[in-house]
């Protein structure tokens, strides 16, 4: 079975050698190849290098993208997009809208978690939901990426792809959907890791439970099947990779909850300003609190 | 020396500009525009001789705020534009979006700006790396100042890019001198990073000449002294000038060339300004 990293890695390929597009970034070529997302091809013109310059490398590629040139741009860390946005933000994404312009562009953001620092550890990208008409989305397997890949191709806009290294081994998509159940767990981005845990010790306490990643983040979308099972459910989570308090969770939240009236909650992650030493290093909420807090919720509802 | 036809061709552009700035003028004093306009008034002669110097290049045109100049000297129409300035979103060559900022055209290759100053410099260069063609980028003073603009010119000399960089130069940030800005000189920034950059007045013969004798592979960066009549933003006028371009050119192509009918030239430039509505 293909792993998502491989998958990505097909279709760099495939931009470079069938679409004659362009892949711009920083360290593309010297430092693992984007932790093996991106063809070993060390002459490649279609490779560039850009100086480090964390403004003007991404307006660079936007200018590729508007003169459409298939065009992917790369950011090592997602810490980067405060600046990084600029150029997204003030001209990629209005684009089509006010100048009639296509940008046929990939933005792939990608996070890490650990003891990185502040910028380079941590997921940042509900910065980018606040840019109005840049379609966000987060693939964890090599199924969810192979849809982005579909939308990519068939469009001539900017599309936010919101990666997490680790989910670059998963093989299948992070799902297990049951008709009937007390509980949906949804996972944004790099949370998508927790989830079969997750669902683990519920089963273990007997809460029965249904898990999934959410790929369109904005416009939000889930399937109907999935909407339904949420409708029938008690509870619904969402996992947010970033602190509620900023992150993405809570909008989700509110566009939920114009759909069903099933209760929400949203649990964040121990972000923090990350540093160096173990006990600052960036992670996930532990699993065991999310089943703590499910519980007492579902308890609070019985 | 240059030839006959393209004095002409500059003298008509510059003119044909100027009718057009008045225009704007006149129906903003009668209240028919309403929104913030950025005239160049002192500097048309400037966009007129890159335009009769790039006519055959066909190059992607990328400005910032202050370019009905470069708009209407590469052949933008003048009554979309016109009607852009009067909000108009059906006729308006920007649909209402761009105001006097953020015109475009695609007959003309000429990208929207949004405001953001020195977009236009990443956006050309990476348009011209990713085309194989001749960008010419437009910038004023000020924005040579913004953060991403020196890394898009180092970029644009590490590939070899055909970029034409012109920068307006006025000394002015709206109304704050260089001097209180900056003590560095912009060409010895530029030359820095081993582009050709050259700091000339706004003397369209030497514009062209500069232009069209450029053999060199990568950029070119002219730094070009200028002046305008209009404030930043508004119709209103701004003051004396110290050296009145126009002038000195109408004198000087009337002596080149002592048969031409410069009062022809005019009238035919105006024909179009004095039908827009």
């Amino acid at each position: 079975m293909i792993k998502l990293r491989d998958q990505i890695k097909l279709s760099m390929q495939e931009l470079i050698e069938t679409q004659d597009g362009l892949i711009f970034g920083q360290n593309l070529t010297d430092v693992g190849w984007v932790a093996g997302t991106i063809p070993e091809l060390p002459n490649s013109k279609n490779y560039v290098e850009l100086p480090i310059s964390d403004i003007a490398g991404p307006g660079i590629a936007v200018g590729s993208a508007i003169s459409g040139r298939p065009t992917v741009y790369i950011s090592r860390y997602q810490g980067y997009l405060w600046f990084n946005m600029a150029p997204f933000a003030t001209y990629a994404a209005p684009a089509r809208v006010v100048f009639d312009q296509q940008c046929k562009l990939l933005i792939r953001s990608i996070a890490d978690d650990g003891s990185l620092g502040p910028i380079a550890a941590g997921s940042h990208f509900s910065i980018a939901t606040h840019v109005q008409d840049l379609k966000i989305v987060s693939p964890v397997s090599p199924q969810e990426w192979s849809d982005v890949w579909k939308y990519f191709n068939e469009n001539s806009e900017p599309i936010f792809v919101a990666e997490h290294r680790s989910t670059y081994d998963n093989v299948s998509r992070i799902e297990d959907l049951k008709t009937n159940c007390d509980v949906v767990v949804l996972s944004i981005g790099g949370t998508s890791q927790l989830l079969q845990e997750i669902s683990s010790n519920l089963n273990k306490e007997s809460v029965s439970n249904s898990y999934s990643n959410i790929l369109w983040i904005k416009p939000f979308i889930l399937t109907s099947e999935l909407l339904s099972i949420i409708h029938n459910a008690k509870l619904c989570v969402i996992l947010d990779p970033e602190d509620t308090e900023f992150g993405i969770s809570n909008s989700i939240k509110n566009e939920l909850n114009k759909k069903i009236s099933t209760k929400v909650i949203t649990i964040g992650s121990r972000v923090g300003f990350p540093g160096y030493s173990k006990n600052l290093s960036s992670k996930f909420v532990d699993i065991q609190t999310v089943v703590d807090l499910i519980k007492r919720d579902l308890n609070d509802g019985s | 020396m240059k030839n006959r036809e393209q004095l002409i061709e500059v003298y008509a552009k510059a003119t044909y500009i100027q009718n057009f700035e008045e225009k704007v003028i006149e129906f903003s004093d009668k209240g028919k525009i309403n929104i913030p306009v950025y005239l160049g008034l002192g500097q048309e002669y400037i966009a007129a001789a890159v335009s009769v110097a790039l006519k055959e290049d066909n190059p992607g045109i990328f400005t910032q705020h202050r370019a009905h100049s470069y708009y209407l000297a590469f052949g933008g129409d003048p009554q979309a534009l016109f009607s852009e300035l009067q909000g108009d979103e059906v006729n308006g060559c920007a649909k209402g979006f761009g105001g006097s900022v953020g015109i475009y055209s695609k007959d003309i290759n000429f990208f929207g700006h949004t405001g953001l100053m020195g977009e236009q410099v990443y956006l050309g260069v990476g348009w011209s790396f990713a085309t194989n063609r001749k960008a010419l980028i437009v910038l004023g003073d000020a924005t040579i100042e913004e953060d991403y603009v020196f890394p898009s010119i180092g970029f644009a000399v590490t590939h070899k890019l055909k970029t034409i960089f012109i920068c307006e130069d006025n000394g002015l940030a709206v109304l704050t001198p260089t001097s209180k800005r900056r003590s560095w000189k912009t060409v010895d920034v530029v030359k820095a990073f081993g582009v050709n950059a050259f700091e000339i007045q706004d003397d369209p013969v030497e514009i062209l000449n500069i232009l069209e004798n450029f053999r060199e592979e990568g950029p070119l960066f002219l730094n070009i002294l200028t002046q305008r009549k209009n404030r930043h933003v508004g119709a209103k006028l701004e003051g004396d000038l110290l050296w009145d371009r126009h002038s000195l050119f109408k004198d000087s192509i009337s002596r080149t060339i002592p048969d031409i009918n410069l009062n022809e030239v005019e009238k035919q430039s105006n024909s179009v300004i004095e039908s827009l509505k």
